[in-house]
């Protein structure tokens, strides 16, 4: 095919891939080839759903080591929660003095700190509480970082796509992509899921798991306005204001954490409300979603709006959509339990460290339960590998674990060692043309180093 | 069906419809029906889709007319420019001391406003810059306020979703509807085409114009971290730095505006670059827009970190994508010409008025270009139906027109309006099964009426504010500038929203040592007081104004840097008060505007 049709539009240095949804950087080395069969369909190594914590890493990764990489997001940039859903203190990197997970998340977290020009805590200190530990970024800044390397690793990017259908083939997948005005196939060999909720797993019908209850979603508003002379000296009365409006219906629980209603006025990272029945599934469920997050901010300012001090209440900042907790977690080669990850167990297939609290937030509120000192938990592939599956691997909040392991688990940093690690076993099983389950463990060890990875028993001092 | 199962998961008031992607109101009436043919089929009478500008308040209008209504948006809220885009200023709803624009638009922008304790400007006044009648808003709050209108009037909701295939039936269309996880079907009687660039009449295979070249997006940002007093000492260096950047490629026209260096540093609001190439059309397009928008972004916050002032640069707030000013226009069964715009014509089929000057945004800036006084532009139903087209409306920038007039008339105020009166165009069409074009001007002016919006020939008065001198609002005094004694040549500001009263006063950077404005406060109680001096910072105010205060016999002077501010303002200090207090500010031995907005007299509460 001509290359001129091939490389349609070129704007400020990129193109969109034939007749597909795909943007890539003009002069990127691994780029999706044309299949024989159809101008339609694009032959691709490696394709990952997904632009999240996990999602973009795991890009990154496989267009580092060559891999013809694509990107599908459904949103309309890099990050997920990190960046689109406002929770831009990412963590855990560091636990009991030592560094665990290292790699493209950590130099992107890093580079956003540096541009930003604000030094680093000292993460050689053991004995902080949790929260010591994470790293605040500018999320919008992060975002652009994300982005600049993935097209400079040559990942072809698609926002506004998602997987239609997904059929398997003799040596991997062929998957239909759609988005407003787009349609078009790829042939990939490795799918790593990182959606969060493990839907294209769902889209093949693996088994995934997920509680009736789940943990509350967030809709990140940092409001302003407040005089808070007046609010500080009115702190009995503006509780029992609350306890009056939750009782009248004019504030629902979750419109702050844990009955504390002076959380929305002092919070400066705008964690601060639970959006129950959160579920970041589908377009449906997300639109539902969003609605829920959008009223409960609404109600809150409302209120606000009452109090001593709140006349002037107003939404400083506000993040477009409510983020998820919870959604799926698939049914994996193995299931990865509370116990396997408070006891920091190392299995023969770990391929990262992970560290967090036993974290679940629940009606009440959010009570984080410690690791014990010069605990390390670990990830092992075949908690990323749904059960019975070939040539498919995922990363994210949606690996196989328990309820627990997972509040602790599906922490951004540990997401983003998830994803560097997947794309490198997918990667290496693409070359080989086997399935992530055989590659080499030694080989991905070796790879990941090489990408500066922390692998297992190689804890880095901070 | 089971109505259990026809509302499928219920949460926080809403449900989602049957197998649908739709989100409504768990009591609205006006909900769309199951189809008899399919369980994944229903039956809406009008189908909005887009929520921009247009698209929201059309949906909104449809719902409260008791409409079937479905509004599909392609992202994850409404308000499209407004919210997502960021570009949260809408106007123009005045022109000439008359109000042209009102109805549902209006009532949300002014909801914005007064949740946000910000009274308007007065609009009255007749013969300012077309600046001065934008509607600065709180995009966000907008976007809360604009759903639950929505949701109120009984649409049905579905973000992240869109029509993948629309097919002409007997009595209206059939659209598949696609998104992550979802896809359904959808008849309806009527479509109104919102999506900024008549994306569905171009699946539709209707006729669609545009150029070459395309006015460039802007992918609002707000940048902090400056030293102001820095970077207004270095100027001259920096702009020669920039021509350096550009000359070097670090930088790219358009990665500010009109080639000013100075600002993406003082912006306010972040409409601070041209992304050329821009265009919303298609989830390709988008993306590439987007990739082009931050890599702008990025470009210019490393080169700011390389000036004088800036190395501390950062970026305040970014929106998730970038917006566009140009994608496609129908042709309509008219096309509305620069002439009929800049002349003011009344079409027998005129719908709205809009108001705006001719706006190009182009490689070298924009120049906007004034219309004549007492000019009141309108938009007929002919340049809102594509050409040969029945039970098809559009609503927004992709309305027919020449790219002249559509520079003017696609700004978000006349968006909303043209939103609004195809709503009630269409759901007439629906209710009669005829199509838009064949309704009764009349009958479309009547209803319109009916949900506030101006037609033709009835424009309102712009209510003028009433000069107050001193006010009391929560416990404060509030004394606007207006009330003041002045001495000297203070002039009316007008560049930016006054916090208290209707407008606020400067002395044009001139006639130093020759104006002076006193206030005279009353207190009713003897108190410790904090008095705050308002004022809008820039770089161009003077950093040294002279304050006096003399209460009862003591005399105290403060210099106020209007450069920077706390809050809006500057607090003089907490003052024994008896009963009143004279507050003089003059502006000899500055440089620099000197701007007075008003006085805040609040009482200093006794610490325990």
């Amino acid at each position: 095919m001509d290359r001129r049709q091939f490389l349609k539009s070129k704007i400020a240095g990129t193109a969109i891939l034939a007749s597909s949804g795909l943007v890539f950087k003009a002069d990127a080395q691994n780029l999706p080839t044309p299949s024989g069969e159809s101008p339609d369909m694009l032959d691709v190594d490696v394709l990952v759903v997904g632009g999240g914590s996990a999602g973009h890493v795991a890009a990154i990764q496989a267009g580092r080591m060559g891999a013809k990489t694509v990107l599908l997001e459904r949103n309309s940039q890099l990050g997920g929660t990190t960046t689109t859903g406002g929770v831009c203190f990412p963590g855990l990197f560091h636990a009991w003095g030592k560094q665990l997970i290292s790699g493209i998340g950590w130099e992107l977290v890093k580079k956003s700190r540096e541009v930003d020009c604000k030094p680093l805590q000292d993460f050689s200190v053991a004995n902080k509480g949790h929260v010591y530990y994470h790293v605040n970024i500018n999320g919008q800044l992060y975002s652009l970082l994300a982005e600049e390397a993935c097209l400079d690793a040559g990942v072809s990017l698609a926002y506004y796509q998602f997987p239609e259908k997904v059929s398997e083939t003799a040596d991997g997948w062929l998957v239909d992509v759609v988005g407003q005005g787009v349609r078009y196939q790829l042939r990939c060999k490795q799918i790593i899921d990182c959606s969060g909720g493990a839907t294209v797993a769902g889209m093949l019908g693996m088994e995934r798991m997920r509680g009736e209850e789940r943990q509350p979603g967030t809709h990140s508003v940092i409001y302003k306005g407040f005089d808070m002379a007046v609010v500080n000296k009115n702190k009995k009365k503006i509780q029992e204001m609350y306890k009056v409006a939750l009782k009248e219906g004019r504030l629902k629980k979750g419109d702050t954490w844990g009955g504390n209603a002076f959380q929305p006025i002092r919070s400066k990272s705008g964690n601060c409300n639970h959006i129950f029945g959160a579920d970041s599934s589908t377009a449906a469920t997300q639109t539902q979603t969003n609605l829920a997050g959008r009223k409960s901010i609404l109600r809150m300012l409302k209120f606000l709006k009452t109090i001593p001090g709140g006349e002037k209440a107003s939404i400083d900042r506000m993040m477009t959509e409510t983020a998820s907790r919870e959604t799926y977690r698939i049914k994996g080669e193995r299931v990865l339990t509370v116990n396997d990850y408070t006891s920091g167990r190392v299995f023969k297939d770990s391929l990262c460290y992970s560290f967090y609290p036993i974290d679940l937030h629940d009606e009440n509120g959010v009570k984080p339960k410690k690791l014990k000192p010069g605990t390390y938990p670990t990830i092992p592939r075949s908690c990323l590998i749904p059960k019975g599956s070939k040539n498919f691997m995922v990363a994210g909040r949606c690996l196989s674990s328990d309820r627990l392991a997972n509040s602790a688990a599906r922490v951004q940093a540990t997401c983003m060692a998830m994803g560097q690690a997947t794309a490198v076993t997918a990667v290496l099983a693409a070359k080989k043309g086997i399935t992530p389950g055989d590659v080499d463990l030694a080989e991905i060890r070796t790879e990941l180093k090489k990408h500066n990875a922390i692998v297992i028993g190689e804890l880095q001092d901070a | 069906m089971d109505r259990r199962k026809f509302f499928k998961a219920q949460i926080a008031g809403t449900a989602i419809l049957a197998s649908s992607g739709l989100v409504f109101k768990a009591d609205a009436k006006n909900l769309p029906t199951q189809s008899k043919e399919s369980p994944d089929i229903l039956d809406v009478d009008v189908l909005v889709v887009g929520g921009g500008s247009a698209g929201h308040v059309a949906a909104i209008q449809a719902g409260r007319m008791g409409a079937k209504t479905v509004l599909l948006e392609r992202n994850s809220q409404l308000g499209g420019t407004t919210t997502t885009g960021g570009v949260c200023f809408p106007g123009l709803f005045h022109a000439w001391g008359k109000q042209l624009i009102s109805g549902i638009g209006w009532e949300l922008a002014k909801k914005t406003r007064e949740i946000d304790c910000k009274p308007l400007q007065d609009f009255s006044v007749a013969n300012k810059g077309h600046v001065y009648y934008h509607v600065d808003i709180n995009g966000q709050l907008y976007s809360l306020l604009a759903e639950e209108a929505c949701l109120d009037a009984g649409v049905s909701l579905a973000y992240y979703q869109f029509p993948e295939k629309v097919t002409d039936t007997a009595d209206g269309w059939l659209v598949d509807v696609v998104g992550q996880g979802v896809s359904y079907q959808l008849r309806c009687k009527q479509i109104i085409d919102c999506t900024g660039g008549a994306t569905v009449a171009g699946m539709l295979g209707m006729e669609r114009m545009r150029e070459e070249t395309r006015q460039p997006g802007t992918h609002v940002v707000i940048y902090k971290g400056f030293n102001h007093a820095v970077v207004n000492k270095n100027r001259k260096k920096i702009q020669q730095m920039y021509d350096e950047a550009i000359k070097d490629g670090r930088l790219q026209p358009g990665d500010t505006w009109g080639g000013n260096p100075m600002q993406p540093i003082g912006s306010t609001r972040g409409n601070v670059n041209h992304v050329y190439g821009a265009d919303s059309s298609t989830a390709a397009t988008q993306t590439q827009t987007n990739l082009s928008g931050r890599k702008s972004i990025l470009r210019m916050l490393k080169f700011l970190k390389t000036i004088p002032g800036c190395e501390k640069a950062s970026i305040d707030r970014m929106m998730t994508e970038t917006a566009s000013r140009e994608t496609y226009r129908i042709k309509g069964e008219r096309v509305l010409t620069v002439n009929d715009y800049t002349s003011g014509r009344v079409f027998k089929d005129s719908l709205c008025y809009s108001f705006y000057p001719i706006d190009l945004h182009e490689k070298g800036g924009v120049k906007p270009k004034k219309l004549k006084p007492g000019t009141y532009p309108t938009i007929p139903r002919s340049c809102l139906i594509p050409k040969g087209s029945k039970n098809f409306m559009v609503a927004g920038r992709c309305v027919s027109s020449d790219r002249l007039a559509n520079s003017a008339a696609r700004v978000q105020a006349s968006c909303m309006a043209m939103g609004q009166a195809t709503a009630v165009t269409a759901v007439l069409a629906a209710k009669k099964g005829i199509t838009p074009g064949d309704v009764d001007l009349a009958e479309i002016r009547t209803e319109l009426k009916k949900h506030n919006a101006i037609v033709i020939g009835e424009l309102q008065d712009a209510k003028p504010k009433t000069n107050e001198a001193q006010t009391m609002k929560g416990g404060k005094i509030l004394v606007d500038a207006a009330a003041a004694q002045a001495v000297g040549s203070w002039a009316k500001g007008s560049s930016y929203t006054p916090a208290i009263g209707s407008s606020y006063l400067h002395d044009d950077n001139k006639s130093k040592g020759e104006n002076s404005l006193t206030f005279n406060v009353k207190v009713e109680k003897p108190g410790k007081y904090a008095i705050k001096l308002f004022y809008s910072t820039h770089e161009t105010r003077a950093n040294n104004v002279p304050v006096k205060l003399n209460i009862g016999d003591q005399v105290y002077n403060v210099t106020v840097n209007q450069q920077v501010s706390d809050d809006g303002g500057f607090v003089l200090g907490e003052f024994d008060i008896q009963d009143e207090a004279k507050v003089l500010i003059t502006n000899g031995g500055t440089q620099g505007f000197v701007i007075v907005d008003g006085l805040e007299i609040t009482p200093v509460k006794e610490k325990i």
